[in-house]
Protein backbone atom coordinates (compact mmCIF):
# COMPACT_ATOMS: atom_id res chain seq x y z
CA UNK A 1 0.00 0.00 0.00
CA UNK A 2 1.51 3.56 -0.95
CA UNK A 3 -1.08 5.70 0.89
CA UNK A 4 -4.81 5.33 1.80
CA UNK A 5 -6.85 8.39 2.68
CA UNK A 6 -10.73 8.06 4.41
CA UNK A 7 -12.47 10.11 6.59
CA UNK A 8 -13.83 9.14 9.96
CA UNK A 9 -17.88 9.67 9.17
CA UNK A 10 -16.90 6.98 6.47
CA UNK A 11 -15.87 4.45 8.33
CA UNK A 12 -18.75 2.24 9.50
CA UNK A 13 -18.71 2.88 13.36
CA UNK A 14 -19.47 -0.50 15.91
CA UNK A 15 -21.86 -0.50 18.61
CA UNK A 16 -19.68 -1.13 21.18
CA UNK A 17 -20.14 -1.68 25.18
CA UNK A 18 -21.80 0.83 27.59
CA UNK A 19 -23.80 2.36 24.17
CA UNK A 20 -20.42 3.68 22.79
CA UNK A 21 -19.76 3.86 18.92
CA UNK A 22 -16.13 3.47 17.84
CA UNK A 23 -14.85 3.66 14.38
CA UNK A 24 -12.11 1.29 13.54
CA UNK A 25 -9.47 3.71 12.04
CA UNK A 26 -6.32 1.65 12.50
CA UNK A 27 -8.41 -1.21 11.39
CA UNK A 28 -9.64 0.82 8.26
CA UNK A 29 -6.21 2.16 7.18
CA UNK A 30 -4.55 -0.80 7.93
CA UNK A 31 -1.83 0.55 10.55
CA UNK A 32 0.30 -1.52 12.42
CA UNK A 33 2.57 1.05 14.04
CA UNK A 34 0.22 2.16 16.88
CA UNK A 35 -3.64 1.99 17.76
CA UNK A 36 -6.25 4.65 16.82
CA UNK A 37 -9.98 4.85 17.31
CA UNK A 38 -12.66 7.37 16.62
CA UNK A 39 -15.55 7.88 19.27
CA UNK A 40 -18.77 9.64 18.13
CA UNK A 41 -22.27 10.55 19.78
CA UNK A 42 -25.19 11.89 18.20
CA UNK A 43 -26.61 14.00 21.25
CA UNK A 44 -25.46 15.64 24.29
CA UNK A 45 -25.46 13.70 27.24
CA UNK A 46 -24.15 10.59 25.53
CA UNK A 47 -21.28 8.74 26.48
CA UNK A 48 -18.18 8.71 23.88
CA UNK A 49 -16.19 5.72 25.19
CA UNK A 50 -16.56 3.10 27.88
CA UNK A 51 -14.79 3.86 31.26
CA UNK A 52 -12.39 1.86 31.74
CA UNK A 53 -8.52 1.46 32.21
CA UNK A 54 -5.44 0.97 30.23
CA UNK A 55 -3.28 -2.26 30.83
CA UNK A 56 0.25 -0.73 32.34
CA UNK A 57 2.36 0.89 30.30
CA UNK A 58 -0.60 1.37 27.74
CA UNK A 59 -0.05 4.91 27.23
CA UNK A 60 -3.57 6.90 25.13
CA UNK A 61 -4.00 10.44 23.82
CA UNK A 62 -7.21 11.48 22.82
CA UNK A 63 -7.92 14.48 20.79
CA UNK A 64 -11.07 16.09 21.03
CA UNK A 65 -12.00 16.78 17.03
CA UNK A 66 -15.44 18.37 16.74
CA UNK A 67 -17.86 19.55 19.28
CA UNK A 68 -16.84 19.50 23.30
CA UNK A 69 -16.56 16.39 25.76
CA UNK A 70 -16.45 16.03 29.56
CA UNK A 71 -13.84 13.89 30.53
CA UNK A 72 -14.04 12.11 33.90
CA UNK A 73 -10.63 10.49 34.47
CA UNK A 74 -9.11 9.18 38.05
CA UNK A 75 -12.37 10.94 39.70
CA UNK A 76 -11.58 14.52 38.24
CA UNK A 77 -13.55 16.25 35.87
CA UNK A 78 -12.15 17.72 32.29
CA UNK A 79 -14.07 20.16 30.26
CA UNK A 80 -12.83 19.77 26.59
CA UNK A 81 -13.35 21.40 23.58
CA UNK A 82 -12.38 20.81 19.96
CA UNK A 83 -8.62 21.40 19.76
CA UNK A 84 -7.66 19.93 23.39
CA UNK A 85 -5.71 17.12 23.98
CA UNK A 86 -6.40 14.80 26.71
CA UNK A 87 -3.42 12.07 27.40
CA UNK A 88 -4.00 9.45 29.92
CA UNK A 89 -1.24 7.40 31.56
CA UNK A 90 -1.95 3.57 32.05
CA UNK A 91 -3.91 2.25 35.05
CA UNK A 92 -5.94 5.51 35.12
CA UNK A 93 -10.02 4.83 35.08
CA UNK A 94 -11.20 7.44 31.92
CA UNK A 95 -14.70 8.31 30.53
CA UNK A 96 -15.76 10.95 28.68
CA UNK A 97 -19.37 12.25 28.01
CA UNK A 98 -20.36 14.73 24.69
CA UNK A 99 -21.74 18.07 26.19
CA UNK A 100 -22.54 18.88 22.32
CA UNK A 101 -24.31 17.08 19.63
CA UNK A 102 -21.94 15.14 17.24
CA UNK A 103 -18.93 15.62 19.53
CA UNK A 104 -15.66 13.49 17.68
CA UNK A 105 -12.71 11.96 19.67
CA UNK A 106 -9.42 10.26 18.17
CA UNK A 107 -7.99 8.15 20.76
CA UNK A 108 -4.34 6.70 19.42
CA UNK A 109 -2.51 4.42 21.75
CA UNK A 110 -0.11 2.30 21.93
CA UNK A 111 2.33 0.52 24.45
CA UNK A 112 5.92 2.24 26.59
CA UNK A 113 8.61 0.69 25.36
CA UNK A 114 7.19 -1.88 23.57
CA UNK A 115 6.81 -2.84 19.44
CA UNK A 116 2.62 -1.84 19.16
CA UNK A 117 1.13 -5.79 18.39
CA UNK A 118 -2.15 -5.61 16.48
CA UNK A 119 -4.45 -8.05 18.46
CA UNK A 120 -7.64 -7.16 16.31
CA UNK A 121 -9.84 -5.50 19.80
CA UNK A 122 -11.55 -3.31 16.79
CA UNK A 123 -12.50 -6.43 15.30
CA UNK A 124 -13.87 -8.45 18.38
CA UNK A 125 -15.26 -5.53 19.64
CA UNK A 126 -19.62 -5.92 18.05
CA UNK A 127 -19.03 -9.17 19.88
CA UNK A 128 -18.37 -7.82 22.90
CA UNK A 129 -21.54 -6.73 24.18
CA UNK A 130 -22.55 -10.29 23.87
CA UNK A 131 -19.98 -11.64 25.64
CA UNK A 132 -20.81 -9.25 28.70
CA UNK A 133 -24.12 -10.43 28.56
CA UNK A 134 -23.53 -13.73 29.20
CA UNK A 135 -24.97 -14.82 25.46
CA UNK A 136 -21.91 -17.34 24.35
CA UNK A 137 -23.79 -19.07 21.97
CA UNK A 138 -24.82 -15.84 20.27
CA UNK A 139 -21.64 -14.59 20.48
CA UNK A 140 -20.10 -17.43 18.89
CA UNK A 141 -22.46 -17.20 15.95
CA UNK A 142 -21.42 -13.96 15.60
CA UNK A 143 -17.69 -14.31 15.87
CA UNK A 144 -17.30 -16.98 13.86
CA UNK A 145 -17.24 -15.52 10.21
CA UNK A 146 -15.31 -12.41 12.05
CA UNK A 147 -12.49 -14.65 12.89
CA UNK A 148 -12.70 -16.64 9.77
CA UNK A 149 -12.20 -13.08 8.07
CA UNK A 150 -9.13 -12.32 10.06
CA UNK A 151 -7.40 -15.36 11.05
CA UNK A 152 -4.27 -13.23 11.31
CA UNK A 153 -5.65 -11.32 14.67
CA UNK A 154 -4.94 -13.84 17.70
CA UNK A 155 -6.91 -11.68 20.52
CA UNK A 156 -9.96 -12.53 17.80
CA UNK A 157 -9.65 -16.02 18.18
CA UNK A 158 -8.99 -16.53 21.56
CA UNK A 159 -11.78 -14.49 22.81
CA UNK A 160 -13.75 -16.64 20.62
CA UNK A 161 -12.04 -19.67 22.43
CA UNK A 162 -13.46 -17.94 25.74
CA UNK A 163 -16.96 -18.20 24.61
CA UNK A 164 -16.67 -21.84 23.30
CA UNK A 165 -15.00 -22.65 26.76
CA UNK A 166 -18.01 -20.93 28.32
CA UNK A 167 -20.38 -22.32 26.36
CA UNK A 168 -19.64 -26.15 26.96
CA UNK A 169 -17.87 -26.31 23.57
CA UNK A 170 -14.32 -28.28 25.15
CA UNK A 171 -12.86 -29.09 21.96
CA UNK A 172 -13.78 -26.11 19.87
CA UNK A 173 -12.25 -24.09 22.83
CA UNK A 174 -9.30 -25.86 22.25
CA UNK A 175 -8.68 -25.97 18.82
CA UNK A 176 -9.13 -21.92 18.46
CA UNK A 177 -7.39 -21.09 21.80
CA UNK A 178 -3.74 -23.17 20.06
CA UNK A 179 -4.21 -21.19 17.12
CA UNK A 180 -5.00 -18.06 19.36
CA UNK A 181 -1.18 -18.83 20.99
CA UNK A 182 0.43 -19.66 17.67
CA UNK A 183 -0.54 -16.24 16.71
CA UNK A 184 0.19 -14.27 19.97
CA UNK A 185 2.19 -16.32 22.42
CA UNK A 186 1.70 -13.25 24.73
CA UNK A 187 -1.80 -14.66 25.60
CA UNK A 188 -0.16 -17.56 27.05
CA UNK A 189 -0.04 -16.39 30.58
CA UNK A 190 -3.36 -14.98 30.54
CA UNK A 191 -5.26 -18.02 29.35
CA UNK A 192 -3.48 -19.85 32.63
CA UNK A 193 -5.24 -17.08 34.78
CA UNK A 194 -8.62 -16.81 32.98
CA UNK A 195 -11.52 -18.20 34.61
CA UNK A 196 -12.89 -18.02 30.82
CA UNK A 197 -11.26 -21.45 30.70
CA UNK A 198 -11.98 -23.33 34.40
CA UNK A 199 -14.50 -25.23 32.33
CA UNK A 200 -11.39 -27.26 30.49
CA UNK A 201 -8.45 -26.69 32.61
CA UNK A 202 -8.26 -30.02 33.65
CA UNK A 203 -8.53 -31.16 29.58
CA UNK A 204 -4.75 -32.43 28.74
CA UNK A 205 -4.96 -30.99 25.60
CA UNK A 206 -5.34 -27.30 27.31
CA UNK A 207 -2.59 -28.14 29.80
CA UNK A 208 -0.08 -29.26 27.20
CA UNK A 209 -1.50 -25.69 25.29
CA UNK A 210 -0.64 -23.64 28.04
CA UNK A 211 1.95 -25.40 29.45
CA UNK B 1 1.35 14.06 36.37
CA UNK B 2 0.40 12.71 39.90
CA UNK B 3 -3.67 12.83 38.70
CA UNK B 4 -2.32 10.34 35.84
CA UNK B 5 -3.61 12.56 32.49
CA UNK B 6 -2.27 15.85 31.81
CA UNK B 7 -4.34 18.10 29.53
CA UNK B 8 -3.43 20.50 26.64
CA UNK B 9 -4.76 22.28 23.63
CA UNK B 10 -3.85 22.53 20.46
CA UNK B 11 -4.13 26.35 20.70
CA UNK B 12 -1.89 26.33 23.91
CA UNK B 13 1.51 24.94 21.83
CA UNK B 14 4.64 26.99 21.45
CA UNK B 15 4.77 26.75 17.27
CA UNK B 16 8.34 26.61 15.90
CA UNK B 17 9.45 27.10 12.25
CA UNK B 18 10.83 24.02 10.67
CA UNK B 19 11.67 24.11 7.03
CA UNK B 20 9.27 27.09 5.75
CA UNK B 21 6.30 25.23 8.35
CA UNK B 22 5.26 25.43 12.23
CA UNK B 23 5.27 22.97 14.32
CA UNK B 24 3.75 22.28 18.19
CA UNK B 25 5.76 19.54 19.92
CA UNK B 26 2.18 17.69 21.47
CA UNK B 27 4.37 14.47 22.16
CA UNK B 28 6.90 16.22 24.12
CA UNK B 29 4.54 18.94 26.31
CA UNK B 30 2.15 16.21 27.13
CA UNK B 31 4.98 13.79 27.91
CA UNK B 32 4.36 10.59 26.07
CA UNK B 33 6.67 8.16 25.31
CA UNK B 34 4.65 5.14 23.61
CA UNK B 35 4.35 6.78 19.94
CA UNK B 36 5.37 10.08 18.57
CA UNK B 37 3.02 13.03 17.84
CA UNK B 38 3.48 16.49 16.79
CA UNK B 39 0.86 19.27 15.39
CA UNK B 40 1.49 21.36 12.51
CA UNK B 41 0.05 24.64 11.97
CA UNK B 42 -1.02 26.87 8.39
CA UNK B 43 -2.13 30.25 9.46
CA UNK B 44 -2.72 31.66 6.00
CA UNK B 45 -3.90 29.27 2.66
CA UNK B 46 -0.76 28.64 0.61
CA UNK B 47 1.09 27.97 3.64
CA UNK B 48 2.85 24.81 3.67
CA UNK B 49 1.70 22.33 7.24
CA UNK B 50 3.86 19.08 6.37
CA UNK B 51 7.62 19.23 5.48
CA UNK B 52 8.41 17.26 2.15
CA UNK B 53 9.78 13.80 3.04
CA UNK B 54 10.07 10.72 2.69
CA UNK B 55 10.31 8.06 5.55
CA UNK B 56 12.35 6.08 3.46
CA UNK B 57 15.41 5.12 5.59
CA UNK B 58 15.59 1.57 8.06
CA UNK B 59 13.25 2.29 10.98
CA UNK B 60 11.38 5.57 9.63
CA UNK B 61 7.44 5.57 10.45
CA UNK B 62 4.40 4.76 9.72
CA UNK B 63 2.29 8.15 9.67
CA UNK B 64 -1.05 9.27 10.25
CA UNK B 65 -1.70 12.57 9.60
CA UNK B 66 -5.35 13.89 10.58
CA UNK B 67 -6.88 17.41 9.43
CA UNK B 68 -7.75 19.21 12.52
CA UNK B 69 -9.02 22.13 11.08
CA UNK B 70 -9.89 24.17 8.28
CA UNK B 71 -8.62 22.45 4.92
CA UNK B 72 -5.45 21.03 3.61
CA UNK B 73 -3.96 20.20 -0.17
CA UNK B 74 -1.98 16.60 0.26
CA UNK B 75 0.66 16.03 -2.19
CA UNK B 76 1.67 12.09 -1.78
CA UNK B 77 4.04 9.85 -3.74
CA UNK B 78 2.92 12.66 -7.03
CA UNK B 79 -1.17 12.38 -6.16
CA UNK B 80 -2.59 15.81 -5.11
CA UNK B 81 -5.79 14.76 -2.21
CA UNK B 82 -8.21 17.12 -0.91
CA UNK B 83 -8.52 17.08 2.92
CA UNK B 84 -11.08 18.78 4.37
CA UNK B 85 -11.66 19.02 8.58
CA UNK B 86 -11.67 15.16 9.45
CA UNK B 87 -9.63 13.86 7.03
CA UNK B 88 -7.40 10.74 8.00
CA UNK B 89 -4.08 10.21 5.51
CA UNK B 90 -2.50 7.39 6.00
CA UNK B 91 1.46 6.52 4.55
CA UNK B 92 2.82 4.35 5.45
CA UNK B 93 6.79 4.10 5.49
CA UNK B 94 7.96 3.97 2.48
CA UNK B 95 9.67 5.93 -1.00
CA UNK B 96 6.52 7.86 -0.83
CA UNK B 97 6.95 12.20 -0.65
CA UNK B 98 4.70 13.89 0.65
CA UNK B 99 3.62 17.28 2.17
CA UNK B 100 0.47 19.43 2.37
CA UNK B 101 -0.34 22.86 2.28
CA UNK B 102 -3.37 24.95 3.85
CA UNK B 103 -6.30 25.47 1.50
CA UNK B 104 -8.22 27.40 4.58
CA UNK B 105 -6.37 29.97 7.35
CA UNK B 106 -5.78 28.48 10.60
CA UNK B 107 -5.31 24.78 8.97
CA UNK B 108 -4.34 22.24 11.64
CA UNK B 109 -2.59 19.16 11.10
CA UNK B 110 -2.31 16.46 13.40
CA UNK B 111 0.78 13.65 12.29
CA UNK B 112 1.07 10.54 14.65
CA UNK B 113 3.90 8.23 13.90
CA UNK B 114 5.45 5.03 14.67
CA UNK B 115 8.13 1.94 13.31
CA UNK B 116 6.10 -1.11 13.09
CA UNK B 117 7.19 -4.08 14.63
CA UNK B 118 9.78 -2.12 16.98
CA UNK B 119 9.52 0.02 20.21
CA UNK B 120 8.96 3.63 20.07
CA UNK B 121 12.11 5.40 21.10
CA UNK B 122 12.29 9.36 21.53
CA UNK B 123 15.64 10.53 19.68
CA UNK B 124 14.84 13.96 20.47
CA UNK B 125 13.93 15.13 17.02
CA UNK B 126 11.31 17.73 18.26
CA UNK B 127 14.62 19.67 20.21
CA UNK B 128 16.44 19.81 17.27
CA UNK B 129 14.22 21.09 15.06
CA UNK B 130 13.85 24.57 16.12
CA UNK B 131 17.86 24.65 15.26
CA UNK B 132 17.90 22.89 11.98
CA UNK B 133 17.63 25.75 9.58
CA UNK B 134 20.47 27.46 11.18
CA UNK B 135 22.28 24.24 10.64
CA UNK B 136 21.72 24.06 6.95
CA UNK B 137 22.59 27.72 6.75
CA UNK B 138 26.04 26.68 8.20
CA UNK B 139 25.68 29.15 10.96
CA UNK B 140 27.18 26.89 13.66
CA UNK B 141 27.71 29.55 16.41
CA UNK B 142 23.77 30.46 16.09
CA UNK B 143 23.44 27.02 16.89
CA UNK B 144 25.20 27.23 19.74
CA UNK B 145 24.22 30.30 21.36
CA UNK B 146 20.36 29.50 20.62
CA UNK B 147 19.85 25.77 21.16
CA UNK B 148 22.69 24.82 24.02
CA UNK B 149 20.61 25.72 26.98
CA UNK B 150 17.37 23.56 25.67
CA UNK B 151 19.19 20.51 24.31
CA UNK B 152 21.24 20.72 27.49
CA UNK B 153 18.05 20.22 29.57
CA UNK B 154 16.73 17.92 27.28
CA UNK B 155 18.70 15.29 26.84
CA UNK B 156 18.29 13.17 23.55
CA UNK B 157 21.06 11.66 21.52
CA UNK B 158 19.72 13.09 18.41
CA UNK B 159 20.12 16.75 19.12
CA UNK B 160 23.52 16.54 21.40
CA UNK B 161 25.26 14.61 18.54
CA UNK B 162 23.78 17.72 15.89
CA UNK B 163 24.99 20.13 18.24
CA UNK B 164 28.37 18.72 18.64
CA UNK B 165 28.80 18.56 15.39
CA UNK B 166 27.97 22.44 15.13
CA UNK B 167 30.52 23.19 18.25
CA UNK B 168 32.72 20.70 15.73
CA UNK B 169 32.29 22.93 12.94
CA UNK B 170 32.62 26.23 15.23
CA UNK B 171 35.82 25.65 16.61
CA UNK B 172 34.93 24.90 20.00
CA UNK B 173 36.45 21.40 20.93
CA UNK B 174 35.89 21.18 24.19
CA UNK B 175 32.36 21.30 24.21
CA UNK B 176 32.18 19.11 21.12
CA UNK B 177 33.63 15.98 22.66
CA UNK B 178 31.60 16.97 26.10
CA UNK B 179 28.57 16.68 24.01
CA UNK B 180 29.08 14.17 21.66
CA UNK B 181 30.03 11.89 24.79
CA UNK B 182 26.59 12.63 26.03
CA UNK B 183 25.02 11.34 22.76
CA UNK B 184 27.11 8.25 22.56
CA UNK B 185 26.14 7.06 26.18
CA UNK B 186 22.49 7.46 25.39
CA UNK B 187 23.02 6.12 21.27
CA UNK B 188 25.83 3.84 21.04
CA UNK B 189 25.11 3.76 17.33
CA UNK B 190 26.49 7.58 17.06
CA UNK B 191 29.81 6.15 17.93
CA UNK B 192 30.58 4.85 14.61
CA UNK B 193 28.79 7.76 13.21
CA UNK B 194 31.13 9.96 14.50
CA UNK B 195 34.24 8.00 13.32
CA UNK B 196 32.85 8.92 9.51
CA UNK B 197 31.27 12.18 10.13
CA UNK B 198 33.49 15.08 8.55
CA UNK B 199 31.81 17.60 10.84
CA UNK B 200 34.18 15.72 13.54
CA UNK B 201 37.14 16.72 11.11
CA UNK B 202 38.56 19.84 13.31
CA UNK B 203 38.61 17.63 16.50
CA UNK B 204 39.92 14.53 14.79
CA UNK B 205 42.91 15.01 16.35
CA UNK B 206 42.34 15.56 19.90
CA UNK B 207 42.86 12.71 22.09
CA UNK B 208 39.44 12.91 23.79
CA UNK B 209 38.17 13.15 20.57
CA UNK B 210 39.60 9.39 19.86
CA UNK B 211 39.25 7.96 23.53
CA UNK B 212 35.55 8.69 22.57
CA UNK B 213 35.48 6.57 19.59
CA UNK B 214 38.17 4.22 20.36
Amino acid sequence: MSYKVARIDEIDDIDYRQDTHMHPVRYHLGISAFGANAWTVENVGDRLMPEHEEDAGSEELYVVLRGRARFEIGGESVDASAGTLVFVEPLTNRTAFAEEAGTTVLAIGSKVGKAYEVGGWEVWAPVETLYEAGEYEAAIEMAGPIADANPQYGSVLYNLACCEALAGRKEDAIGHLGIALDRRPGLRELAREDSDFDSVREDPAFKELVA
Amino acid sequence: MAAGYKVSSLDDLDYWGYKETQTGRVRHELGITAFGVNSWLGPNVGDRVIPEHAEDQEGDQDELYVVVRGRARFEVGGDTVDAPQGALIYVPAGPNVRTAFAEEPGTMVLAIGATAGRAFEVHGWEYWGPYHDLWVAGDYEGVVAKGRESIEANPHPMPLYNLACCESLAGHSEDAIKHLGMAIELWEDGRDLARKDSDFDPIRDEPGFKELIA
